[in-house]
């Protein structure tokens, strides 16, 4: 059976999907460091602020994110920051992806604990 | 320590700027689209973490933590292709030193003179025909994997590699025709030359200069056509 969401064009990887969310999350003040911050905050995940960018300009050229250079601050060492908004395109991606988890963990429950088995209803 | 200490305050009060070392390292390897947002992103973090720990190291720490880490993620992305083709280079003498080590024949094939006969020249005379600029460009294309580079710059490269790659082997053609007329003018004045059985060592070393020019010419024929790969893909 295939599904509306079976095209590979929508696929996100794990941390694109991480990343692509908390740019929703920020709005208009999602940059490098407010990203990062923002999942360490979240989620608990440490990433490097080089692996971040690496998936922004993926997520870029996958025409998911556009950037626009912001403005030169004195706390910054009189470096612009670069701020990223997610395109229509992107938006889609991430309802595509939602709703195919969404499919895979219909039936699926967690016996126990946290950490317990997982099982079917 | 490597850090720059920022102007006001007292002692207990100075604000430490961010380690110049990881900095300069990151400059390095991350691309130049990219260098200004991530040296400010981590420039503002460094801040924040030293205000809010009041602990100079644990914000040093992490900036060098994140600039180690993020050099890492923008080697292989930067510098692939660069470090691939040195790495080939490597491969391809080891290789030939191998070749000669196993043979009967030692290591006939390294002669110092000709390489120091060769080498400068053929180079000097490819900066002279090209510029100073070109061989930095050709270089340092030949070695990255930076796609910053302009259309122009790209051609100036280019043409360094070729007219350099070139060079190389006219220069190597002009030693061993001079190795030639001397090992014949040695014959004429000396002919008992010719029925020693040396003579066909002195044949194979009249031989090494077009060797060298080969190899150059190859080394700098792989590298022209890395930096026209590089804008093809551009």
């Amino acid at each position: 059976m295939t599904s509306p969401n079976s095209s590979r064009e929508g696929s996100l990887g794990e941390l694109e999907h991480i990343v692509l969310l908390t740019l929703v999350r920020l709005g208009d003040d999602a940059y490098g460091m407010s990203v990062r911050s923002t999942i360490h905050e979240l989620i608990g995940r440490d990433i490097s602020i080089g692996a971040i960018y690496t998936t922004l300009e993926r997520l870029q050229d996958k025409g998911y994110v556009r950037s626009s250079m912001g403005e030169a601050t004195a706390k910054r060492g009189g470096r612009a920051k670069k701020y990223f908004k997610v395109t229509a395109k992107g938006t889609k991606a991430l309802r595509a992806v939602r709703s195919n988890l969404e499919v895979l963990w219909q039936g699926i429950q967690i016996f126990g604990s946290l950490d317990g088995e997982f099982g079917r209803i | 320590m490597s850090a720059n200490y920022q102007a006001g305050g007292s002692d207990h009060q100075r604000v430490l700027g961010p380690p110049r070392i990881p900095q300069c390292m990151l400059s390095f390897f991350l691309p130049a689209s990219l260098r200004e947002p991530i040296l400010g992103d981590l420039e503002e973090e460094f801040l924040l973490r030293q205000a809010a720990s009041g602990s100079t190291f644990h914000a040093l720490a992490w900036y060098w933590l994140q600039a180690c880490k993020s050099a890492c993620v923008f080697f292989w992305q930067q510098r692939g292709t660069g470090m691939a083709y040195l790495l080939s280079v490597v491969f391809f003498i080891a290789m030939m030193m191998l070749s000669m080590a196993t043979s009967q024949f030692g290591f006939w094939l390294i002669s110092p003179p000709i390489f120091i006969g060769l080498f400068p020249l053929a180079f000097i005379m490819g900066i002279g025909a090209t510029s100073f600029k070109a061989c930095k460009l050709g270089l340092k294309a030949s070695f990255s994997d930076s796609s910053g580079h302009s259309k122009e710059e790209i051609a100036l490269a280019r043409k360094f590699l070729n007219v350099t790659g070139n060079q190389f082997l006219l220069v190597a053609g002009v030693i061993f025709f001079l190795g030639a007329i001397q090992l014949l003018v040695s014959f004429s004045q000396n002919p008992a030359l010719l029925e020693d059985s040396s003579r066909y060592a002195r044949y194979a070393v009249a031989l090494i200069p077009l060797f060298y020019g080969m190899i150059f010419k190859c080394l700098f024929y792989s590298a022209e056509q890395k930096v026209i790969w590089k804008y093809l893909s551009a």
